[in-house]
């Protein structure tokens, strides 16, 4: 084996032996992800080409690319909501990203009531729900004319449409700002467990670091720039990857690739659709985490 | 501060540190320490500010489900209500057949997330431990998992579990093959594959908190001749405590709120997220259903939107409690072994 070879002090029995019971310990997760993971994605991908019917028994005819034709041609909302899942997904990311690392920082430091700030913060993690979003929105709310939700927004839209105005600047910014500040409640609602990451990075950062940067005459904001970020930024790669598939799996796509399925038993354009969203959604994930490798900074 | 000023005992030095005199002091004072207090009441004002809107829909959830049914939506009171009312609750806790949905979901619930740990804690631990390059190549399927929205697979794991046959194996012994939808055991079944809901973020987390832990630990055990199962379940489970707190509390919430899964596989109209995304779709009839379980005093009107609104908060509210009740159990827990060993990419 290549690895005792470089520690051939140790006894190698003691890692080959790990090696086997680690491979034994793994099978029940190798048959897993056969069966309940790789099966099923061929499985969709065959399906999508062919026409399904599983009244008795799973009936298969080639049709081609033919579903996708339909899905992405004909079909009346679902490739605007395709386009529109990831054009929603990437700024949200964004947003969720900045204010996770910004409420961690905020919750690092010493201070009274930290514990208590902490517990409050998390809090939307055991929240993780859609519930709470329709109560706010939907019938109840809506209806009694106290959502306070929608008085902010539009009290901030007043101020940003004044100062935009005021200063002449595009009236694209208008809807940015706006886009921003709707999206508050639902950035904090989903920014729970991304806190909790880079709160733990943040705790990771040697003292001995901060020590030498206070020696050295950095002021608080160097130190940020120099010693923090870069220690926290193999997280944001974790924290971005995790945001965007939180996100995207929030889509709406979701109910209708069940509804082409099980309501209207288009078996195979349900398939076609899955596909497109699984590829788009690998393609968006892999070019994120090429670009972000490239500022990451890995300390070892 | 006048009134130490005024006891003659007090020591003049130690006044005069605590607050300057003239305004050269005050700003000498300023500069020292302005800064500081300036930061921190920022800190205190963002966390009052965000901690409102974190829990903003929790206090509007509970105001509305006590708030007399004549009350709601009218402008009578928005945050406390005037008159403290139990209907809506009672009508919800009726509705819900909220002590066996709750009995019920608590005990698949707990099911998965103990089969959840477990798988995820031994395979994190495999893949932590390994040290054949091509075995660790396999923790790219892990992060693929990760990576791949479930609902993408809904259609094949669909079919699979309403025909569900190991290799045609049962089909040999019964003559039939398994009908396993509508059964908790398709969810115990992925779960105990470690493929369950975010099973692969488990195996991530797991496998980053067991990197940390020192090998030294196993080769210790090793020579006071450890066997490996008693290594991992001995020594390595008992320092995984913090890893072990993370991973249960995200299960369980994550679990509890699940709908897509159970939706999908289970659908026991017992499972309370199950029942109140199915109530929420057609209140009138629900409430109508229940009628005669009532008491005669209420006001129950089932047709009023606005009635139908406060039942269903009462409702989230009685789904969500038993998630925040478990919080506060365990909150101190959580928040250290989260932020202290938890999720270190």
């Amino acid at each position: 084996m290549q690895t005792t070879k470089k520690k051939a002090k140790k006894p190698s029995s003691f890692y080959r032996r790990q090696d086997r019971w680690g491979l034994l310990m793994m099978t029940p997760w190798l048959i897993g992800i056969l069966i309940f993971f790789l099966k099923p994605l061929v499985e969709i991908c065959i399906y999508s080409l062919n026409d399904i019917n599983i009244e008795n028994g799973l009936q298969m005819s080639w049709v081609g690319i033919q579903n996708f034709n339909y899905v992405l041609r004909v079909h009346s909302t679902f490739y605007q909501d395709l386009i529109k899942t990831f054009t929603q997904a990437l700024p949200n990311t964004v947003l969720i990203i900045f204010f996770s690392l910004f409420a961690a920082v905020l919750l690092n430091g010493k201070f009274k009531f930290r514990g208590a700030a902490r517990v409050l913060f998390f809090l939307p993690i055991v929240m993780a729900t859609d519930l709470i979003s329709i109560e706010l929105t939907g019938v109840s709310m809506g209806e009694t004319g106290s959502n306070a939700a929608s008085e902010t927004v539009t009290g901030a839209m007043m101020l940003a449409n004044f100062l935009v105005e005021g200063m002449g600047l595009p009236m694209q910014m208008i809807s940015m700002i706006g886009n921003v500040i709707g999206n508050v409640f639902e950035t904090i609602k989903l920014s729970g467990v991304q806190i909790l990451i880079f709160l733990a990075g943040l705790q990771s950062v040697s003292p001995s670091m901060y020590e030498v940067a206070k020696m050295e005459g950095a002021t608080a904001y160097e130190t940020f720039w120099k010693v923090t970020l870069p220690t926290v930024s193999p997280l944001v790669l974790t924290n971005v990857i995790y945001t965007l598939t939180d996100n995207l799996m929030r889509t709406k796509l979701i109910d209708t690739i069940q509804d082409t399925a099980f309501a209207a038993s288009q078996y195979g354009n349900s398939a076609a659709m899955s596909v497109s969203f699984l590829f788009l959604t690998l393609v968006v994930i892999g070019i994120v985490v090429i670009l972000l490798r490239k500022v990451v900074f890995y300390n070892d | 501060m006048t009134k130490s000023k005024v006891k003659k005992g007090a020591p003049k030095r130690a006044v005069a540190r605590r607050l300057p005199k003239t305004a050269n002091e005050w700003v000498v004072w300023f500069r020292r320490k302005g800064g500081h207090i300036l930061m921190s009441a920022l800190r205190y004002a963002l966390i009052l500010c965000i901690g409102f809107i974190i829990l903003m829909p929790i206090l509007k959830m509970a105001s509305q489900t006590f708030m007399s049914p004549e009350e709601v939506g009218t402008p009578v009171s928005t945050w406390v209500p005037s008159v403290f009312s139990m209907e809506h609750i009672t009508v919800a806790f009726t509705m819900m057949n909220y002590p066996a949905a709750l009995a019920y979901t608590l005990a698949t619930t707990a099911g998965q997330v103990i089969l959840q740990i477990l798988s995820a804690a031994v395979t994190g631990y495999s893949f932590a431990r390994i040290r054949s390059k091509g075995l660790q190549k396999l923790f790219a399927f892990v992060i693929l998992t990760i990576v791949v929205p479930p609902s993408v697979l809904m259609l094949p794991q669909y079919l699979f579990f309403r025909n569900f046959d190991i290799f045609g194996i049962i089909k040999l012994i019964t003559g039939d093959s398994l009908r396993l939808l509508g059964n908790p055991l398709t969810l115990y079944l992925m779960d105990l594959c470690g493929v369950g809901l975010k099973g692969g973020l488990y195996i991530f987390i797991f496998r980053q908190f067991f990197r940390g832990l020192p090998r030294e630990l196993e080769e210790a055990a090793h020579m006071d001749g450890c066997g490996f199962l008693k290594t991992l379940f001995m020594i390595i489970m008992p320092n995984a405590v913090p890893g072990i707190i993370t991973v249960g509390v995200l299960s369980f919430v994550w679990n509890w709120n699940d709908t897509y899964y159970a939706n999908l596989f289970v659908q026991n109209k017992l499972n309370l997220m199950v029942k109140l995304k199915s109530v929420s779709g057609d209140m009138e009839n629900n409430l109508w259903a229940i009628k005669s379980k009532v008491p005669g005093d209420y006001y129950f009107q089932t047709a009023n939107p606005l009635y139908q609104g406060a039942v269903l908060t009462a409702a989230s509210l009685l789904v969500i409690i038993p998630l925040i009740v478990m919080y506060m159990f365990i909150q101190k827990r959580f928040v250290e072994s989260a932020s202290n060993a938890g999720i270190v990419g």
